[in-house]
């Protein structure tokens, strides 16, 4: 597991929007822009989604921008620093899961949202790795809490 | 030889003994029958620091210190004189099948199952010779099953130190039968064993001297040599000079023989075969769920017979005599019966007494209902177990938390969020705000963006003021109310373009106000939009009368709005929503933002203002500012049926003004009843006796009236205002059924005090639009 200083914000985008065109969207041209653009999209919600776009804010920004604002025009688009995390191993994370939760990480990938440890979390499984999301006002807990060496 | 300590005493052990076999190896005794098995209670102890811990479960381990607990009534035990400080961690394991109990029947249904292939997991606690497989909790680890939850879901200690949380499809529980317990005079004696247990302890070379078995003898074991007791046991009879720590020790055994006549039985030990019992504890704890029980478990339960005297149930000292008098006052019901008796509410959960209280209710005519309705915990788990997996909430910091640390603020819990309750001299602070300019972080405050075609619908259902004619770049004061009317939260409206609105809630309210939102939306306009930036924006609030002069400096591209204006713009380069609203009575410009740039517009705002006196304030001095002006705070002024009537707040609702919103139908059906109470403002009378400079009355003081003194209210909210120079006051305050207004004569601590306008200060409210 990573140590505490590798908790950081994560730079992303959030959208809110129209499911039905944010299904769209994500099926056709949407999804392999950000794919193209080496973004990750998280579903939150059925009419959420968190964009984590390292290093390609603008580029992003304008897919969303025309694939989605284009189409719902009362989508919401703003940039997101609500979320802070650190990449881990997937397995000491599932370990961890099983440890401090209610619930169980599912075997394959994909994300997954609940409470851990007393935290809200959301947990991106991505093979070997899993990126470990809290909201940044409590990503302080999040070390202490994952019992990583202080 | 490895030695543990019992009561100071070191008493040797032997390779697989349990903490009981080592003991009475070493001479030791116990009072009551010794079942060897974690049936009864006759062997609980304190080990290592932990109490009630029976012996027979533990594996003896070198270095354990033991303390027997004293003879009945056992006073309770001593807590440690330091905290254990052990935390216990938890897993959760789902499998298909729990089996609990290793014994025959669980090892049969456990490979069954397997061999049908569905993940099982065979708890057992590894001590009865039962075995332990899969699952967690590590290899080799023996698991003792604490209690069985909906799920169904079994809580489960390892012996590595581990709770379980097993959730399984379904649980099948293979417990086996419990030996049955004499109850006779003398049966507190010490050197009374059940039939296995003898065997047992004898195996593992206990000395149980002249052995007399009553009942079925116990099985062969190296060393057991016993003399059978034919006849109904009578009584047992103590031997003299015993320890006086026990009730005595066994010298003797009667019993009845066939013709009669009675029998004395000369011995050290007495071994009682008297039948078993299903442990029938925890399956009666899964009624409902997908429980099965197999093997002697699910044997129907054979009675002894009728208890005639003795104690019943060793945990409670409950004797035959007590379930007479229970009888004979009327009670017949078998849970009626335990809780006038207290058989069965202690650690062995009935398992022992239980038969004899349906024995000896079915002698008196009473049909047989079973056993007691038993609930978890079957084990008794120590607080670090019951604490297992729970994680204190977290508490939230603001982007700012650094900076505030680093100026010395002392921090303090608010609504879930650390926030400055003070940098230094509060005074200071407090005239930077009146006289110059401050900066206050309400990055805390519940920030909402909605957008979407049915905004307004939404937000006119919402609200108790028009939102409709807000014009795009205004904000609006609103309250929140329950469908009873009843004041939940306020914050602001703000309109950001035509189909697009920031609302905000207090810093208490905002986790609330998410849920509100959607579930209204979801009720009435389903085509909106909700984002929530509590998180992810921060929120400077610059105020003071030079507020506008230190925002002018950081050259935001667009004019300051005018008072309850809005206006998106950068400040010092941070793009910002500022909207200018006035909760400290004086002009404030809130600059709300992404969270990742608050460091930066804090510093930048320090400063540019370093010349005009710029202090941060913490909330000491916000409660004190926002007093003075009379502002409620939702929460610590109000009381869950608080109306805007009752807060005063009749000006927040227009009822004249629109149609429908979410709590106008009850304020309409109550609108004609007198209100029995009211918050008011409150100053001294200043004709008797006031409060010093720099004091006020307590939050919370009882507020009084007339000579009797009769209680008329209580203070909410209190504060000396250093601009006035006397203290301030909210409180609730009783309203004659006359005339509808506050009692006369009200008095705080003996001063008196007598209701007032608010705001305190700047009645007309000059100093926030200046």
């Amino acid at each position: 597991m990573p140590g505490p200083e590798a908790v950081a914000v994560i730079p992303a985008l959030r959208v809110v929007a129209d499911p039905v065109v944010l299904d769209g969207a994500l099926a056709w041209a949407l999804g392999a822009r950000l794919a193209d653009l080496g973004a990750r999209v998280l579903r939150l919600a059925p009419d959420d989604l968190l964009v984590l776009s390292p290093g390609a804010g603008g580029g992003v920004l304008g897919a969303l921008q025309e694939e989605i604002a284009g189409v719902d025009h009362h989508a919401i688009l703003a940039t997101e620093a609500g979320f802070a995390g650190a990449w881990c191993f997937a397995g000491d994370v599932r370990r961890w899961v099983a440890a401090n939760a209610d619930w169980l990480l599912p075997a394959g990938d994909g994300l997954s949202q609940g409470q851990v440890a007393g935290l809200p979390v959301k947990i991106l499984v991505d093979g070997d790795d899993a990126l470990v999301l809290a909201p940044t006002p409590i990503a302080h807990e999040l070390a202490p809490r994952l019992e990583w060496p202080a | 030889m490895p030695h543990l300590v019992i009561d100071g005493r070191p008493v040797e052990l032997a390779d697989g003994d349990d903490v009981l076999t080592a003991a009475l190896r070493a001479g030791i005794t116990l009072p009551g029958t010794l079942c060897g098995a974690g049936d009864c209670p006759n062997c609980l102890a304190e080990i290592d620091g932990v109490a009630y811990t029976r012996l027979c479960r533990t594996p003896a381990r070198p270095g354990a210190v033991v303390r027997l607990q004293p003879a009945h009534p056992a006073p309770p035990p001593e807590l440690p004189s330091a905290p254990l400080g052990r935390r216990v961690a938890t897993e959760l394991v789902e499998v298909d099948v729990a089996v609990v109990g290793g014994g025959s029947a669980g090892r049969a249904e456990a490979a069954r199952l397997e061999a049908e292939g569905r993940r099982v997991l065979l708890l057992d606690d590894g001590v009865g010779g039962g075995g332990s497989s899969g699952g967690g909790g590590g290899a080799g680890a023996s698991h003792e099953v604490a209690g069985l939850y909906e799920g169904p879901e079994l809580l489960v200690r390892s012996t590595h130190g581990t709770m379980l949380r097993v959730e399984a499809r379904e649980v099948v529980v293979a417990t086996g039968a419990a030996e049955i317990h004499p109850v006779c005079p003398g049966n507190r004696l010490a050197g009374l064993v059940t039939a296995r247990a003898a065997t047992r302890l004898a195996a593992a070379g206990v000395d149980l001297g002249r052995v007399v078995a009553v009942g079925t003898p116990p099985e062969p074991a190296p060393g057991l040599s016993v003399m059978a007791a034919e006849g109904e046991l009578v009584r047992f009879e103590a031997t003299p000079g015993a320890d006086v720590r026990t009730a005595g020790r066994v010298g003797a055994v009667v019993v009845r023989r066939a013709d009669g006549t009675e029998a004395r039985h000369p011995c050290d030990t007495v071994t009682l075969g008297l039948g078993l019992t299903p442990r029938a504890v925890l399956a009666g704890m899964g009624q409902g769920f997908a429980v099965r029980v197999v093997g002697e478990a699910a044997e129907p339960a054979v009675l002894p017979p009728p208890p005639v005297e003795g104690v019943v149930c060793p945990c409670s000292g409950t004797t035959v005599a007590d379930l007479e008098a229970v009888w004979d006052r009327g009670f017949r019901e078998l849970e009626l019966v335990k809780r006038a008796s207290l058989a069965g509410t202690g650690t062995c959960q009935g398992s022992v007494c239980m038969p004899h209280v349906r024995s000896f209710l079915a002698a008196r005519g009473v049909a047989d209902q079973g056993s007691f309705t038993p609930r978890p915990l079957v084990r008794q788990i120590t607080m670090a177990e019951a604490a297992a997996g729970w994680a204190p909430p977290p508490v939230r910091r603001t982007a700012l938390d650094g900076e505030h640390r680093a100026l010395g603020a002392r921090m303090d819990r608010f609504g879930g969020w650390w926030r400055p309750w003070r940098y230094g001299d509060p005074l200071q602070e407090y005239w930077a705000v009146r006289e110059g300019v401050s900066l206050g972080d309400v990055g805390t405050l519940g920030k909402f963006l909605l957008a979407g075609p049915d905004v307004l619908d939404l937000l006119e259902h919402l609200y108790p003021v028009p939102v409709a004619d807000l014009p795009v770049g205004r904000c609006r004061y609103a309250l929140n109310l329950a469908e009873s009317g009843a004041v939940l939260d306020d914050g602001i409206v703000c309109r950001l373009d035509e189909h697009r609105f920031l609302l905000t809630f207090t810093t208490g309210g905002a986790g609330f106000a998410e849920a509100w939102l959607r579930d209204w939306t979801a009720a009435v306009a389903p085509r909106v939009h909700i984002l929530d930036r509590t998180q992810s924006w921060g929120a400077i609030n610059v105020t003071g009368p030079l507020a506008g002069e230190l925002l002018a400096r950081l050259g935001p591209s667009d004019p300051p709005p005018p008072f309850l204006g809005h206006v998106e713009t950068s400040v010092s380069g941070v793009p910002c929503h500022v909207l200018r609203l006035g909760f400290t009575g004086e002009v404030s410009y809130e600059l709300h933002h992404d969270i990742s740039r608050s460091v930066e517009l804090w510093r930048a705002l320090l400063a540019a203002g370093r010349d005009l006196g710029v202090k941060p304030h913490g909330i000491d001095t916000l409660f004190t500012l926002r007093l003075e002006k009379g502002h409620v705070i939702v929460g610590m002024d109000t009381e869950p049926d608080s109306t805007p009537r009752r807060l005063g707040l009749d000006r927040a609702v227009k009822l004249e003004a629109k149609g429908d919103f979410v709590g106008r139908a009850a304020l309409e059906r109550t609108a004609g009843i007198p209100p029995d109470r009211r918050l008011v403002g409150l100053v001294p009378a200043g004709d008797g006796p006031g409060w010093p400079p720099g004091a006020a009355p307590d939050e919370g003081a009882v507020i009084r009236s007339g000579p009797g003194l009769d209680h008329a209210g209580h203070v909410t909210s209190s504060r000396w205002s250093p601009m006035l120079g006397h203290p301030v006051l909210l409180g609730w305050v009783a309203l004659d059924e006359g005339d509808g207004q506050p009692r006369p004569d009200l008095t705080i601590d003996g001063r008196p005090v007598r209701v007032a306008p608010t705001p305190f200060l700047d009645p007309e409210g000059r100093r926030a639009r200046a």
